[in-house]
Order: structure tokens, then sequence, then C-alpha cells
């Protein structure tokens, strides 16, 4: 018998198998008619829930890889494989990067069969589907390709499998697998949406989404991904639709203001004061007074030091992280302002800046929005104001390629044509749960209402 | 992907070529600039000296130092030294010289901070200046892409320098102060508060007469008050007292709050007040057998607001008449007042020649040109208003 120490569960085996084989066999007489060897063994000796017969090899060695245990019996020309797989698993958390107020508590784990596991219990439907594969020549991660028959369109369940099939990687970092099949790699947006709460994978395979699970990671993804989906959050479903959909929206601006905010101070201070109100103009004078660099200059520094300070924050260890905002915030900022080295209302501009970007609900977002700072920074420097159009008009170009499994990046906001136009009851505002009787069509989803007229039963989520 | 990548490249490229061009064309840090606040425009003091005069010229090929210029800038100043007493709120240049344009670049080779007119508060102009015309220094001030509509133009009798010089009580920029005052108009209605750089320019062009405030200083204090008069060739003309302006507001369906104080009918040594709080004003044009007057016809709601008789009974309906009826004439001597003194000066500023036009198009085409000299000084009005006092009792 073979198998691997530490991947199987050694009290099954011990007890279903090798105490079975070395007992006396008092049953067998028992069978209506004789059986072959194989047959004997597994039915009637081995008390374990799932044994197969293998003939070849190679799936012999994936299984014994995999934790089962791979029994060979002389004459026998097959070998009968037990599951004995036992993964040592962290326990259910709550999910580290997608914090919600009112959602569950439960995120997803390293663990495949625990992730397929908590979608299933969400949805009790057997046509939830679940599709595995394997991913990597040589690491051969497991894929499961989850989603709703008889909601989700074939084609797009066609094309997360035609994508899947193309990987050649051979060993695939399992968090960064999404990379190797996204949309525009050249591309700075996200084109998927990675989530490590099964509640938004249970919400969006109900629209008509696909989940993409890995094994190894938490994160699944969904595909397809538009850019309204990183702006969403549970807690905007759990409240009531009137204050939730005012917050939803105030992403959206932090977002702008995350993006725009260090360029949009440049711009004005530096070329067009005439914007501000007069007082405004002779505050900002006031305290820029004696301050030695260029507002461009300052605000890259600032900018830089905000970059830092954000990565330190993260890469430190918990304990010493809040001196990282002591430091950085209270005496970077504080001292630079009283030694004159930056004008105290940069410093507002930056915090600001800072704190809008936290509030995207999405941190695969807030890289990008993060990092297109500099360049229009730099066109605000460079042009005023008609630089920052510029790079807005650019971004926006930019945006509108774009593409995410054959649905536009913009989808739904750029509905096809008047009929799609109660997508936008989800996007940047929205409306009551009970209002949102139809799923996006934009996804073309096989079954398209949400809410039965007559019938008050909801499929999921709302 | 090789498509992408050149694309890119050819993104980068426009980028680098693009951004040097533009050179930070206009850049210019925010502490740089010289935010003028306000600017006061005076004749030149006679006499041609030497040293400092010559020192405030501004350079010409044509035209004499005729005007001397003063813009009042604020003071930035690091937080420490907050404590500076008022006086040193605010900076003042000036240049002297004919052409506007060479007096604003002749402060600019002075400071190193360019002259910045975005934020331009007021305007004052000394009486002097205004008597003789503004209509072509406000050339420059309506042409310049800077100045905002919303600059308020002021008349000062003497040195309109003065007005910026002078040391007020409140911690604030001179201009900044002076720019805030016509908050109160409606509440004291006592001089023009429509006399912005916008409004002026439109009534330059459409060859009308209007009025601005007057500002007065004195000692710690300014007020504005009074109007000064400009006939359509932007010359000043005369004044109107606080009464006047008053009467003019009523006229021109403006007035929408105001005290008047009247002799208590009860008592008529002491005096009783009336402050209005809901006007209906409506003056209409006739045209009879080619003779034109018009008709006001106002009707004034308000209430008592100061009654020095004690112990009378407000209630009482003889007094309540007879308090209407004193306001009423009180009002209407002010509007009586108010409309001869302008058929005096042969100028209209109650905008009556627009009712004339929109009720009689054809006789405004054959009176337009003539109307402020000959057929508004002979147009007779009659005056109605009705009061009528509400809550005449608050006080117990």
């Amino acid at each position: 018998m073979i198998f691997l120490d530490g991947m199987v569960d050694e009290a099954a085996i011990n007890e279903h198998i090798i105490e079975k084989l070395t007992q006396p066999q008092a049953v067998r007489s028992s069978a209506p008619q004789p059986l072959s060897l194989a047959d004997t063994v597994r039915h009637t000796v081995i008390t374990a829930a799932l044994t197969t017969e293998e003939t070849e090899m190679e799936p012999i060695v994936n299984r014994i890889l995999s934790g089962d245990a791979a029994l060979f019996i002389d004459t026998l020309p097959a070998a009968i494989v037990v599951a004995t797989r036992k993964l040592e698993t962290r326990a259910i958390t709550e999910p580290e990067t997608e914090a919600e107020l009112q959602g569950p508590r439960d995120g997803f784990t390293e663990e495949l069969r625990v992730n397929i596991t908590l979608i299933r219990r969400r949805i009790k439907n057997p046509n939830l589907v679940v599709t595995r594969r394997t991913v990597g020549i040589r690491s051969r991660t497991d894929v499961a390709i989850v989603y709703f028959r008889g909601i989700a369109a074939f084609k797009l369940v066609r094309e997360v499998e035609k994508r899947l099939e193309k990987i050649t990687v051979d060993i695939p970092a399992p968090s960064g697998i999404h990379s190797l099949f996204e949309d525009s790699p050249f591309s700075i947006f996200p084109t998927m949406m990675s989530t490590e709460r099964p509640d938004k994978l249970t919400a969006a395979l109900a629209e008509g989404k696909i989940g993409i699970m890995f094994d190894g990671t938490p994160f699944c993804c969904v595909a397809p991904t538009t850019f309204v989906d990183f702006f969403k959050s549970g807690d905007d479903y759990y409240e009531k639709w009137l204050p939730a959909a005012p917050i939803r929206f105030t992403r959206y601006i932090s977002a702008f203001f995350a993006l725009t905010m260090p360029a949009l101070y440049v711009a004005i201070t530096s070329f067009h004061p005439g914007l501000l109100p007069m007082p405004l103009t002779l505050t900002v004078g006031t305290s820029r007074e004696g301050v030695p660099f260029p507002t461009f200059i300052e605000a890259f520094i600032m900018e830089g030091l905000l970059e830092i300070m954000q990565e330190a924050g993260i890469r430190l260890p918990k304990l010493i992280g809040p001196a990282v905002s002591i430091v950085g915030g209270l005496v970077i900022g504080e001292a630079a302002v009283r030694a004159g080295l930056v004008s105290p209302p940069l410093v507002i501009v930056t915090s600001f800046t800072a704190i809008a970007t936290f509030s995207i609900s999405s941190y695969r977002m807030g890289l990008p929005l993060r990092l297109l700072r500099v360049p229009l920074m730099i066109l605000a420097a460079a042009l005023g104001m008609f630089g920052v159009m510029w790079g807005l008009i650019a971004i926006a170009i930019h945006l509108s390629s774009l593409e995410s499994f054959g649905e536009p990046y913009l989808a739904p906001l750029t509905p096809r044509s008047s009929a799609n136009l109660s997508d936008l009851k989800d996007t940047v505002a929205m409306l009551p749960a009970t209002r949102m009787t139809e799923r996006p069509a934009y996804l073309e989803p096989q079954d398209a209402v949400r809410i039965k007229e007559e019938k008050s039963g909801r499929d999921d989520e709302d | 992907m090789r498509k992408t990548l050149r694309r890119l490249l050819l993104a980068a490229a426009l980028l680098i070529i693009i951004l040097p061009l533009g050179g930070c064309w206009d850049r210019k840090e925010i502490e740089n600039r010289g935010y003028v606040l306000g600017v006061a425009i005076d004749h030149a003091p006679a006499g041609e000296g030497t040293g400092k005069k010559e020192f405030l010229a501004a350079p010409q090929g044509a035209g004499r130092r005729k005007y001397r210029v003063t813009m009042e800038l604020p003071k930035f100043r690091k937080e420490a030294s907050k404590e500076i007493s008022s006086s040193q709120q605010h900076l003042l240049w000036s240049a002297e010289g004919e052409s506007m344009l060479a007096v604003a670049r002749a402060i600019n080779a002075r400071v190193y901070f360019g002259m910045f007119f975005e934020d331009i508060q007021i305007m004052i102009f000394s009486e002097a200046v205004a008597r003789e015309g503004i209509g072509g220094i406000l050339d420059f001030w309506l042409r310049d892409a800077e100045i905002r509509r919303k600059v308020k133009l002021l008349v000062a009798p003497g040195h309109a320098e003065d007005v910026l010089k002078a040391n007020f009580q409140v911690d604030e920029v001179n201009s900044v102060f002076i720019a805030k005052l016509p908050k109160n108009a409606d509440r004291s209605p006592y001089f023009p508060s429509k006399a912005t750089v916008g409004e002026i320019s439109e009534a330059i062009r459409a060859k009308r007469s209007f009025v601005l405030p007057f500002v007065l200083v004195e000692g710690k204090e300014v007020k504005l008050a009074k109007a000064a008069v400009f006939d359509k060739r932007q010359r000043m003309i005369g004044e109107l007292d606080e009464f006047e302006v008053y009467g003019g507001k009523l006229i021109r369906r403006e007035l929408k709050q105001g005290v008047v104080v009247v002799a208590n009918p009860a008592a008529p040594g002491k005096i009783a007040a009336f402050e209005l709080y809901e006007a209906d004003t409506k003056v209409t044009p006739h045209l009879e057998d080619g003779k034109l007057r018009f008709s006001l016809e106002a009707k004034f709601i308000g209430t008592i607001g100061e009654n020095q008789v004690t112990g009378q009974d407000a209630l009482d309906p003889e007094f309540t008449t007879a308090m209407e009826q004193a306001v009423a004439t009180e009002y209407t001597q002010i509007a009586r007042k108010s409309y001869d003194r302008q058929q005096a000066l042969k100028v209209e500023i109650f905008g009556l020649g627009k009712l004339v036009y929109n009720r009689y198009p054809q006789y405004w085409k054959s009176v337009k040109d003539r109307w402020e000299e000959e057929v508004f000084p002979s147009t007779p009005i009659d005056i109605k208003i009705a009061v009528s006092v509400r809550r005449p009792v608050l006080k117990r």
C-alpha cells in the first residue's frame, strides 16, 4: 500500500483498510454471487466510502500525490485507490481584505472543497454546476468553474473554459492565476474581480456570472467583471436602499477625488487661482508663503511619502503598524509643515486623497487610481487644467475600449439599447431590491427574470 | 501585442513632445501672484515734480500723466506674526499715467509678483475723475480677460486712494470689507446696490445712464450712501441723496424692505416707524393722444416697527388707519422727490424706458433718441401707494 505520510488520514487507513485486511474474512460468504478479487476487496473488505479501481499508472500517481492511498495486490492488474485525503486546513475566518458591516462573517479558505461547500450551502440547487479541471502543467492546481445552469449564458461558460485550457504556465501562483487569463494584460485596470466573500460570489452567480475558484487561495474570481462591480459592496444590499444608494455614490466621488485631487490642486494653485473663491485663494497663498518648492514638487514628494507609508503599513507586522502611522502621519506631516517644507493645504489634500482611496471597496481598483495620480499630476504641472482634462479623457477612452470576457468594461453604464436601461438600477445609484426584477441584460442571461411578478419567492440575495 | 506596444510608444512619444511644448506656459505659484483686491483711480496730483513722482510715472509714448491708479493687495504673512495691527493688512501700489494698461504694467516693474486681476472686488473713482467721465477708463477693465463681472464700482468724494489707505476697525482688507457692504442693501436701501462692472458695461453699451454708490470714509468707518448719477456719456452729472435713492428703488420695483419714520398720529411730538416687508409695485405707461404718462400703483405691507408712545392701543383702528395714511404719504413723497430730481437731472434710471418699449414699441422708436433729454423730463407720474399695517401688536 502506498500513501504519502502527512496528507492522509492515518486513522482512516488503520481502521478501514489495514484493520479490515488483517482480520479474518467472515462476511465474504454472505455475498449472493462470487465477486472478483478486486470487487471483493473494494466492497466487502475495505469500509471506506470512496474507492476506485485504477489500471493506469498516471492517475494512480496523481491520486497518491493528492493524498489518497493506493492498494496494490499481488496478481491483481489494477490498484485500488481509497480516498483517504485529509488536509490540514485553516478554519473558516472572517474575510480580511473585504470588510463589511452586516455581511456574513465567513470567508473562503485555501481549500477548494471547503470553498465549494460554502457556495453549495448557500444555493441548495442542483443547477449549480461545478466543473473541475487542473491548471499548470507541473503544479496541477485544482480549478473549479462554478455557474448556474439556466442563468449563466452558455457562451460565457465556454469562453471561461477556453481560456483556462490555454494556460500553459507550469507552476502558477494560485492567487495570481487570474492574471493568466484576464483580458487586456497591458491595461492598468483590473478586468476581473477576485473576492474572498462567498456571499459576493453567490450574488454574482445569481446574476449570471461565473465563478472561478483555485485551490490554494481564498480569492475567487468572477467573470465577467465590469467597472461598476468594483464599487459595489454587500452592505449596499443589506441596508435600506435610500441610505445605501448615496453611500455607494460617495464611493464613485471618492474614486474621482482619489484620482484627481492632487492634480486638481496643482493645476488650480499654479495655473488658475481665479477658480478659487477669493478668501480661499488668499488662505492658500498665505500658507504657501515661504515654501521652497513649487506646488508640483511639493505634491510629488507628499505623494511619494504617502505611497511609501501605505506600503510600509501593509508589509509590517501588525504590532508595529501603529508606529508607522504615528511616525508617518504625525511626525512627518506636522514636522514638515512646521519646518515650512510643505504647505498645510497640501497635507490636507494628500490625506484626503489617501482616505478617498481607502473608501473604494476594492483594493484591486484602488491600485490603478493610485498609480494614475502621478501622470495626472505631471500633466497638471505642465498644462494646467487642460492637461488634467486631457488625462481624464484619455482614461475614459481607455476604459471604454476595455472588455471583460466579451462584455464591455463600462457595461451597464453604457447600455446597448434603451431596453438595457433597466440595468442602471444597480450601478452608480440603486433602487430598492424589490424593484430589481431583472438580471443585468448585458450578461445575456438565459433567464432574465429575477423576481416573478405573482410569486414573491426570490432565487437568492438581492 | 505588438500593436499595443506600438500604441503605447506612440502615446509616450506624444506626451514627451507635448509636455515641453506646453512648457508650463502659465504656471505661476499661487503665492507669486499679486492679487489685486481693490483699485482706486484719482487724478494725478498737479504740478510736475521730480523724485517720487517721476518714479510713479508709467512710461507712455503718448498721453499725459493724468490718472493715479492705486491697487490694494493682501499681505501674505506667516502665522507667527499675526498680531500685526490691521494697518498692515494690505499693501498699496500706485502708478500714474493715462493708459490703464501702461499703468498696470508699470507697477509690474516694481514687484516680482505680477498683478492678477481675477480677484478684484471694488473699483473706486474719485469724484473729479467721475465728473470727467469714466467710460474711457473702464475700457481696459472691461477688455481685460481677468476682470470679473462682479467687480463693484464706487465713487469717492475727494481722493479715492484715501479709501484704500484708511485704517478701518475691522481686521480685513479694506476692499474686501467694502465689497461686502451691499449685502445689507435690502435692509438699508439708501445706496444703489446694482453697480457692478457687468451691469455698468451693459448700461454703457445700451447708452443708458446709471448710478454708482458713494463710498464715504470717516475716521475708522466706511459707509456706502447716496448715488452718483452718470449720464449716457458716462460722466457724473449730479448726485441723489439717500431718500432719492430709496425712492428710485421704489419706482424701479426693487424695494423689498425698508423703514420710514413718520410723526406718530397719536401724539404729534413723538415718532413711529413702519417697517416694510412686502411690496407689490406696478408701474404702467399710458399713451393718450400722443402724450405719455406713468401711473404707479403700489401695495405695501408691513408692520409697526416702533411706536414711542407708551400705552398706545395699536389695535385701535383709527390709529392704524392714521398710521397707514401717514406712511403712504411719506412713501409717495419719497418717490415723488426722486422722480422730480431725476427729471431735473434729465436722466432716467428707473428703467421706465424699458416699460414704454414693452408696451408701445412704435412710440418708443420715435422717442428713443431724445428720451432722457426731452420726453422723460416732461412725463408726469401718478403715484398711488396703499399701505397696510399687519401685526401691529408684537409687544405686551
